[in-house]
């Protein structure tokens, strides 16, 4: 132990100006041991040790050596402090609190939504979506055709560049994976101002149809499944089983909209062939010309788009009304869904911050009553207001930095437990810190609330006249009104916010509980599922893909436990809107009617239905019959029948894609339930469903039905996978719940951290009344014994204090009702199938808050009945 | 006389010195005060010359098996510091004194 007080020592006097430092270093060390000799305890030691640091900063103070009046109070408010440890304990850990979680919160928004992308100049960045108002898709891709004519013409863009992310697979041999990747023009790189960090990205030549495959990797990807070599650039990877040349490799971090690209190949665009304009799939970003602005950017494109309008005149032409072109900030792009979600929480924790304001001030307040004699003391010893004003002013200042430097650390552990729960589709997430900024919003909240703090009680303890404290104080029976209203008003308001909060986290766990009730349409429980692909190399023929998915369903069906297998192209909740244009035989477009046009088309194999017990709601299952070389058959969703037969039957109608003659018309013969297939808050759309051996693809998704835990035939169904053919990646591999999980992470996410703001609000405002009250209750003891001893029975007493306090409440509550009433239309674009005014919330939340200041009235006024008259006449 | 800030600490302090407490560590274990109040004290009162300091013999020292302590006297100013001192605290306890049977 002594080399560390010696240490210490060393340490500690190098604070000291060099011509002493010698000296008092020798003289603390032949102290130390002499206080060792002295048998001290460690404690003792400890405190000796500790009033070193102070001599050190007396001694600097050079010429002055005592402590000038802000040192003197600093120490006075902090002695002050330790005298009352449970006040302080309860007034930091309040501070504690609501500035932590504030910490937590702002750095989240301050990451996710306020901090500009990663790019250079991302101002200029902005994304370019098109629009279909009359078949409902706003936001959608770009075409590209539509893309070239974009590049081509508007003179607004420095450049333009487009993407896709899907997953493809990379590696082979026995050891491939399956990543997200993205197809991205020749001039995406350039728009965002990121070359890559070794290598060359592709050229327009490289990005043609028939060109050599070229892939440009993500860094992360090169240091986990190249590690990292350089020699790999230049060299050929297999992607999606085709041998493909690495170019290049991009900085470390470097990703677009959060998806978490790890690889980026060629969009295989031709500006020579425009013919596929029905075929939007590009999300657009542009970075503005210099000197050229958003605003010019929209003149210029509605400009443009009201002339390829008159040129061509096809139903998939730009057009103003039809089909127009929408331009937004890039940076709206990609933080737009969550932005709204994010700032209403941060909304929330600066209420939950108010509330616990409010109890520090109150608790101050209170204990600024108990401090009027020695307010009266100091004047009339001869200090000035102003020194008390100063006095107050510090305690509050040290108080919250106090606070400041608890909410810091308690923040730092928030953001740690949210990095760890890693809510999905939360962008940017990884890019949080407790940063520069974070650390002065704190500062000067806590600043802006020690100034408060400090000053209300200063100012009540100063209105009085030192005389009349010293003199008669004791004998007042209750407290003035005033000194009573300024702390029934921050109930009053900590009761309205808590309220608020409590109504709001009503809606949410609404929200949340409407989308649970939600029916993905397929019977999720005990289903495993995974994903994979199939290469065109070895997978090139439908009768190969037929065999190897034949074959695939009857190996796991094989598995002890197994139910059934089959597959589909993309899994529930998993697809992304489709959109394809098709035609019905015999069926006129009406002019107000639905155009012709399916949201999603899935190819699945004959026993998928049956497998995840999707209800067959007219007309047959897919058969055996039903292969390469039979009738063309599809089954349909419920909503395309009601979309496009309504009244009458769908089964026996004809269907094909669009559009042309090769195209074979398929014969419906099932109508299916519907099914949720782009995720749970979507309504589900028109769908039309293929038997995988009348149209084979490439991309599945497996889906298992066990008898017992799915999760338990993870690694056998790896195994089968794995005899089959080791070259396919098992990607994804997760029971059906879990996928269907997926689809509500976000709102769970949500829901959870407003729920536990409410929690944490009720909680505060529940201290707070009960603080206050129990105080207004210890004050009117005299009055209590006066009335006890006059005859009054406890029941009446009880009434009495008990009224006092509801009234407070009763007020905050009418408060926070109108306050929630107002306030609550900013979640409306957050929930999910509840209104804004939902009354099961509105009744809900007051109802709690209402039973919470109801206990906490309740518990001091039980102690009021129980005053004993003689002892509350004779108490001082 | 030069004017000095005769603080409670500070009157303790030269009190105790008068009483022949002469090192940093005795004084604090006299007046009961902190580390971080008796050396800033000290250190005061050398710089206004009502207190000298001097390390102690290294023989002695070497006697004691200890290291040297930093012994401090009172300057003649600081005598009559200490007898100011003394008359202060002295009054304060007669002032308690009184306070005390009052009952506080």
């Amino acid at each position: 132990m002594r080399t560390v007080y010696e240490r210490w020592i060393r340490w500690v006097s190098r604070g000291l100006p060099p011509d002493r430092r010698a000296r008092w270093r020798e003289e603390w060390r032949s102290d130390l041991q002499a206080l060792e000799a002295s048998g001290a305890g460690p404690g003792r030691i400890l405190g000796w040790a500790a009033g070193l640091a102070w001599t050190v900063l007396m001694i600097r103070r050079t010429g002055a050596t005592t402590m000038t009046g802000w040192m003197r109070d600093v120490r006075t408010a902090v002695r002050g402090f330790l005298r009352e440890p449970g006040f302080t304990a309860l007034a930091l850990v309040t501070l504690g609190l609501g500035i932590g979680v504030n910490t937590a919160m702002f750095s989240v928004v301050n990451g996710v939504v306020l901090r500009p992308l990663p790019y250079p100049e991302p101002d200029e960045l902005v994304s370019v979506a098109t629009e279909f108002p009359t078949m409902d898709f706003y936001d959608f891709w770009v075409s590209p055709p539509e893309y070239f004519e974009i590049r081509e013409q508007a003179r607004s863009f420095d450049e333009v560049g487009g993407y896709r992310a899907f997953p493809m697979t990379v590696g082979g041999g026995d050891r491939p994976e399956r990543v997200q990747a993205a197809i991205a023009t020749h001039t995406l790189f350039d728009v965002l101002g990121v070359p890559p960090a070794l290598g060359r990205s592709w050229t327009d030549q490289e990005s043609l149809p028939d060109a050599a495959p070229t892939a440009v990797l993500s860094w992360e990807l090169f240091q986990r499944s190249f590690g990292g070599d350089r020699s790999l650039v230049g060299r050929d990877v297999e992607v999606n089983g085709a041998s493909t040349r690495v170019l290049g490799v991009m900085p470390a971090g470097f990703d677009v909209e959060s998806q978490g690209i790890e690889l980026w190949i060629p969009a295989s665009l031709d500006p020579a062939n425009r013919q596929n304009r029905a075929s939007h799939y590009l999300e657009l970003v542009g970075r503005l010309e210099e000197g050229s602005t958003l605003a010019a950017a929209r003149t210029e494109l509605d400009r443009l788009v009201a002339r390829w309008d008159e040129e061509a005149g096809d139903r998939h032409s730009l057009s103003t009304s039809g089909h127009p072109l929408v331009v937004e900030p890039f940076h709206q792009e990609v933080v737009g869904e969550v932005r709204t979600a994010l700032l209403v929480l941060l909304g929330a924790v600066g209420f939950v911050l108010l509330i616990a304001c409010a109890n520090v001030a109150n608790l101050l307040l209170v204990r600024g009553e108990g401090r009027a004699r020695e307010v009266a003391i100091r004047s009339a010893l001869g200090a000035s207001r102003g020194r008390l004003l100063r006095l107050f002013l510090v305690e509050g200042l040290v108080l919250s930095v106090a606070g400041a430097l608890a909410g810091l650390g308690l923040g730092w552990l928030c953001l740690d437990v949210l990095r760890l729960v890693q809510p999905p589709d939360l962008p940017r997430l990884q890019e949080v810190g407790l940063d520069g900024w974070v650390l002065l919003a704190t500062t000067g909240v806590a600043a802006a609330v020690g100034v408060v703090f400090g000053l209300a009680p200063a100012r009540r303890a100063l209105d009085r006249d030192p005389a009349g404290t010293l003199g008669s104080e004791s004998l007042r029976t209750t407290d003035s009104a005033a000194r009573q209203g300024l702390r029934s008003t921050l109930v009053v308001a900590e009761v309205a916010l808590a309220l608020v909060l409590s109504v709001g986290a009503g809606l949410m766990l609404r929200s949340f509980d409407a989308l649970s009730g939600v029916d993905p349409g397929v019977r999720t429980e005990s289903v495993l599922t995974f994903e994979t692909y199939l290469p065109e190399t070895d997978y090139g023929t439908p009768e190969e893909i037929g065999a190897f998915v034949s074959s695939l369903t009857s190996e796991l069906e094989a598995l002890p436990g197994v139910v059934s297998a089959a597959a589909t192209d993309e899994l529930p909740t998993r697809q992304s809107l489709a959109a394809n244009d098709i035609e019905l035989e015999g069926v006129v477009r009406q002019p107000d009617g639905p155009p012709h046009n399916a949201d999603f088309f899935s190819v699945v194999t004959q026993d998928y239905v049956e497998t995840l017990e999707m209800p067959v709601l007219e007309g047959r299952d897919f058969q055996a019959a039903d292969d390469a070389s039979g009738r063309p058959v599809v089954l349909v969703n419920r909503a395309f029948a009601q979309a496009f037969f309504p009244g009458q039957s769908a089964v026996g109608r004809r269907v094909r894609a669009c559009c042309g003659d090769e195209e074979p018309w398929y014969e419906i013969v099932g109508v299916l339930e519907n099914v949720r297939q782009a995720g749970l808050h979507e309504d589900p759309g028109t769908e039309i469903y293929f038997h995988h051996l009348q149209a084979p693809q490439q991309q599945w998704g497996v889906v298992i039905r066990t008898r017992g835990e799915p999760d338990a035939l993870a690694a056998s169904a790896r195994r089968v996978m794995a005899e089959l053919d080791p070259g396919l990646p098992v990607a994804r591999l997760q029971s059906m719940d879990g996928v269907v999980g997926e689809a509500m992470a976000r709102d769970r996410f949500l829901t959870a951290l407003m729920a536990g703001f409410a929690g944490l609000a009720l909680l505060l405002a529940a201290v707070g009344t009960y603080g206050v009250m129990s105080y207004s209750v210890s004050r009117r003891s005299r009055e209590m014994g006066i009335r006890v001893a006059m005859g009054a029975p406890a029941s009446s007493v009880l009434r009495l204090v008990m009224l006092d306090g509801l009234r407070v409440a009763a007020i905050g509550l009418a408060l926070g009702l109108l306050g929630a009433w107002g306030l609550t239309g900013v979640l409306d674009s957050i929930l999910f199938g509840v209104d804004t005014r939902d009354p099961l919330s509105f009744l809900v939340g007051p109802t709690i808050m209402g039973a919470v200041a109801l206990l906490a009235c309740w518990v001091p006024a039980r102690r009021a009945t129980r005053v004993d008259p003689v002892e509350a006449l004779r108490a001082d | 006389m030069s004017p000095i800030r005769l603080t409670q600490a500070t009157a303790l302090v030269l009190v105790a010195l008068a009483r022949g407490h002469r090192h940093g560590f005795e004084i604090m274990e006299a007046t009961g005060l902190a580390s971080g109040t008796v050396y800033p004290v000290l250190h005061r009162l050398e710089e206004e010359r009502a207190v000298t300091s001097a390390w102690e013999d290294q023989d002695e020292a070497n006697q004691a098996g200890r290291p040297r302590r930093r012994v401090y006297a009172l300057t003649p100013s600081g005598q009559e510091h200490a007898a100011r001192a003394r008359r202060r605290l002295v009054g304060a306890r007669d002032l308690l004194g009184g306070l005390e049977e009052q009952g506080g």
